[in-house]
């Protein structure tokens, strides 16, 4: 028999438990909330059981919540279409993206939210100045259903400081080489970095901020001329580490590991207006691409895209382009090798998949597969 | 030995014990069905938790992860008891709603391990390990 109330009461406890291990009482109440753990792929019965559970309990979230996509396999649809509803009954936005940050919703500088999705808490933190931990799925339906979150880690300034500077060497940067830079402070640094010497663009920090979450448990990264606070960050004292280019070959080498693909798989994390637009126009000279390439994105940059006539050019190229689904879903799935810009893509798909990736940037992908 | 920390989630367990140089993602690292660990190039691939303590620096990757040890709690394949090096939220999480014992260690504490230690207990705030052949020897 289920009891009532039983989860809002599991919620509290753990808010309390998570505060407690951090050694504090304070509770604080945040803005807004990003939940993961929304593939039945991944949280299978289990999960939609858990949720079905907490939605029958009558709970609503109290602050604006959004989602990450879901995806599962040929066949189970149904099964993942429950776990959305339950997202809605609880009161959760209807748009499932990892870039919650590219919702046309004014996130402030400062904000205290509680973000799961590893990559936008790095992308949040660093990139707009907002305090989030790295919540799991779990915590992060906790606080939106609560509607605070205990003060701990990164909502406190001294959290957020870097350890170790590192002067990059080199000048050329794409969203590979941003990704492959991301992977390599993760796994073989693994403290908060303060990284100088390089252009990034947002989109750039986007794979870069993906990858380190990928490799690491590292949730912001001050990058000079780029992130929110990286004046105040550079005045700390740090170790400081030079890096030339080689080094990222090892990891390229682990997660690279083809020469070719079947398809292109653009969109992890979701694809922003700006790349949709370049990718648009980068291939507007040719009657249809060379390869079979999907694309990923959320249902805000979609309907801006569409209503600048970008998605019908890019549907007449070929380029299948998909809102509220993930590079890890069945359209994938039943690939071998594919070509991504992204190192968090090739790290999943290929430990969660068995898929293999052949890392390029955009530019490349455009160039020497698409346009062939 | 001894290892010092702070129960997260209290419960004694006493079992076999992995021990992890390298952080651990739940989501993508470790196959629930089987609780082995299959991230491609981690020392530990191949490695089965399930039942076991693992004892580990700290977590990475996905937010997911919590998920997949209440999964794996539910399947029976979930590790004993969890000892963390550093305090992090998605395995804190998991392991507080799916009432798995947790420790966390002091500064300074995770480096004292080595590999030589195959067994451990996990009591209120710290962490016994011991060669299990010599400890089975000493007893009557």
């Amino acid at each position: 028999m289920r009891i009532v109330g039983e989860w809002i009461n599991k919620f509290k406890k753990l808010l309390c438990a998570l505060g407690e291990a951090n050694e504090t009482e304070k509770m604080i109440p945040i803005k807004g909330a990003h939940i993961s753990g929304v593939s039945y792929r991944n949280i299978g019965d289990v999960g939609r059981e858990f949720l079905y559970d907490v939605v029958s309990e009558g709970l609503k979230v109290r602050v604006h919540t959004t989602c990450n996509p879901g995806y599962t396999k040929e066949g189970e649809e149904d099964l993942q279409d429950r776990i959305y509803h339950n997202f809605i009954m609880l009161g959760c936005e209807e748009s499932f993206t990892c870039t919650p940050y590219y919702l046309n919703r004014k996130i402030k500088c400062g904000d205290v939210l509680s973000w799961a999705e590893s990559s936008a808490v790095v992308y949040a933190n660093s990139v707009l100045g907002v305090r989030t931990n790295r919540e799991s799925g779990i915590t992060a339906l906790a606080s939106a259903i609560l509607g605070y979150t205990p003060l701990y880690g990164l909502l406190r300034s001294e959290e957020r400081r870097p350890w170790v500077r590192i002067k990059i060497k080199w000048r050329d940067i794409d969203e590979k080489k941003a990704g492959l830079l991301g992977y390599y402070i993760g796994e073989k640094i693994g403290r908060v970095p303060f990284i100088e010497g390089i252009l990034l663009t947002e989109e750039e920090f986007k794979y870069l901020g993906a990858a380190i979450a990928t490799a690491s448990d590292i949730s912001i990264v001050h990058v000079k001329g780029l992130t929110k606070e990286h004046k105040w960050a550079s005045k700390y004292e740090m170790h400081t580490i030079e890096m030339k280019g080689e080094e990222l070959r090892e990891v390229e080498e682990k997660l690279s590991q083809t020469e070719g693909g079947e398809a292109v798989i653009l969109g992890c994390p979701h694809l922003s207006f700006n790349e949709l637009r370049e990718i648009a126009e980068a291939t507007s000279q040719i009657r249809r691409v060379k390869k079979r390439a999907l694309l990923f994105t959320s249902r805000a940059v979609y309907s801006t895209a569409l209503s600048m006539g970008y998605i019908e050019k890019l549907r007449r190229k070929g380029f299948e382009i998909y809102t509220d689904s993930c590079v890890m879903c069945k359209y994938v799935e039943e690939l071998e090798e594919v070509y991504t810009n992204s190192v968090k893509a090739a790290f999943y798909l290929y430990n969660r998949m068995g898929i293999r990736s052949c890392l390029k940037s955009t530019r490349e992908i455009i160039q020497e597969v698409l346009l062939g | 030995m001894i290892l010092r920390g702070k129960s997260i989630v209290e419960g004694e367990v006493e079992g076999p014990l992995v021990y992890s140089h390298e952080p651990i993602t739940f989501f993508g690292g470790v196959n629930p069905e089987s609780g082995k660990i299959v991230e491609e190039g981690h020392p530990l691939k191949g490695v089965e938790i399930s039942g076991k303590i693992l004892i580990l620096p700290r977590g990475k990757g996905s937010t997911v992860g919590a998920y997949v040890i209440y999964y794996m709690k539910k399947k029976g394949t979930a590790p004993l008891g969890f000892v963390l090096g550093r305090f992090d939220t998605i395995i804190v999480s998991g392991c507080i709603i799916s009432e798995i014992p947790l420790l966390i260690l002091e500064d300074g504490e995770f480096e004292k391990t080595s590999d030589d230690v195959t067994f451990g207990v996990i009591r209120h705030n710290e962490l016994e390990i011991y060669d299990k052949n010599l400890k089975l020897s000493r007893r009557p």
